[in-house]
């Protein structure tokens, strides 16, 4: 069986859409539930995010170059160790599968389909992402390159017509109530959403030269936080204080674009875009979920847990997120301390016994 | 839910018939491991069983008090 490759490319594609999908959905809520005025200095703050992560995986592919992030778990903390280690990461996986399909389900139950039962539109979002997986990385990566020319027609458009409405007065003044809301509302975007990028370490070993994955989520982080701020500035300008009480705040702004008499309800193209987007990400997810397990597990291809694992993670996303208002609740209070023990503490601990036992080897020779 | 779930399992288990045929017995025991869970999900919400059940509350008890103090020092 050939090795798989992926190029640049498809990884900073694939890495923009993992933290935008679900990103556009949930994230403007929680920020808005802090800070309204201000929300586009929170997206600022996504670039110290960013870093971070971005230190995290220069640090693991130095130390443990051509491997994955579960593999070099394996080979840094031991056979057992380093399974145990590597079974919590694929937990932390599939609680993020779950929540974006959830997150996903939530938004296409509330806006499009609001009389199908949500375990509907979930099963086809995660047959879907399962199908995608059992064909392998390069379909999974396909979709990104995919839907991104399309995503760069639409939104734009969108949102420079969303622009018509814009009232700069929304945005002022400027950190009236100080940096304390800012700060607080940067935690869920800034961390949660920024470690989301270390994903990009369970692809490493598919790049040709994996030492340029750090150079790569620079990029992201960048794209995102450009991005980010846009849809904050426009979004709030928009939409003002009543971003407050809504539940998706970025559709609300499309909502408000009318073009003479007769052209309106563009904010279909936006919720497909988000779908679209929602569905890459869970492919990215799922897809690293089943490449861990094949390491953890010994299985000879990823695609013996793929179908399986998808019917888990949908059942999950029900089961396990009641509301959306649960995976608001898991996104504000819980996930912040989760992923940075799960994102920055594992694969730390990781590098620093790799390194030590590297030192320790040098010195018997 | 409880039905979808159950045709899934007999759709994939016949889609992926091959993979299992060559499986070996721990690769079969995962993939059973994970069917099983599924389905005992998708019992608890068909069975509404899942309003008292919380899957998310270990996670919440173990970083809900850390990512208080995360927002406290702010």
């Amino acid at each position: 069986m050939s090795k798989v490759q992926i190029s640049r490319f498809q990884i900073i594609l694939a890495l923009v859409w993992s933290v935008l999908g679900s990103g556009i959905v949930t994230a403007p809520f929680i920020i808005t539930q802090f800070v309204i005025r201000d929300a586009w200095i929170t997206l600022i703050l996504f670039t110290v995010g960013g870093l971070v992560s971005t230190s995290v995986a220069a640090l693991f592919v130095r130390v443990l170059p051509n491997r994955s992030l579960i593999c070099g778990l394996i080979d840094a903390l031991g056979p057992w160790l380093g399974r145990v280690f590597g079974l919590w990461i694929l937990v932390w996986m599939y609680l993020v599968s779950c929540k974006t399909l959830r997150e996903g389900t939530s938004f296409v139950g509330i806006t499009i389909l609001p009389q199908t039962p949500l375990y509907i539109i979930a099963f086809a979002g995660a047959i879907a992402c399962s199908y995608a997986v059992y064909m392998g990385a390069e379909v999974v990566m396909r979709n990104g390159e995919f839907i991104s020319p399309l995503a760069l027609i639409v939104f734009p458009t969108l949102f420079a017509l969303s622009m018509q409405h814009l009232d700069v007065q929304n945005l002022m003044p400027v950190l009236a109530d100080g940096w304390h809301p800012v700060l607080r509302a940067a935690v869920t975007p800034d961390v949660t959403y920024a470690l989301e990028l270390l994903i990009g370490l369970q692809f490493a070993h598919m790049l040709r030269n994996n030492r340029t994955l750090p150079k790569d989520m620079i990029i992201v982080t960048g794209i995102i936080t450009v991005l980010g701020i846009l849809l904050a500035v426009v979004t709030v300008g928009v939409v003002g204080q009543s971003a407050g009480y809504l539940q998706f705040p970025i559709l609300e702004a499309v909502r408000s674009i009318r073009i003479g008499r007769n052209l309106e309800r563009l904010d279909t193209l936006y919720i497909l875009g988000v779908m679209s987007t929602v569905l890459i990400k869970l492919s990215v997810f799922h897809y690293a979920w089943c490449e861990g397990m094949k390491d953890v597990f010994k299985l000879s291809s990823h695609r013996i847990v793929a179908l399986s694992g998808g019917l888990l993670v949908w059942a999950g996303s029900i089961a396990g997120f009641r509301s959306q208002l649960e995976v608001n609740h898991f996104m504000i209070s819980v996930a912040p301390a989760y992923f940075v023990v799960t994102l920055v503490g594992i694969p730390i601990l990781a590098v620093l016994v790799m390194a030590f036992r590297k030192r320790a080897k040098r010195r018997v020779c | 839910m409880i039905w979808l779930a159950l045709v899934t399992v007999i759709c994939i288990a016949a889609v992926d018939t091959n993979s299992l045929r060559q499986a070996s017995r721990h690769e079969i025991t995962v993939y059973a491991a994970l069917v099983v869970l599924a389905l005992a999900m998708s019992s608890l919400v068909s069975w509404h069983l899942w309003s008292d059940v919380h899957l998310i509350a270990p996670f919440d008890a173990m970083f809900g008090s850390m990512t208080k103090w995360l927002y406290e020092i702010l």
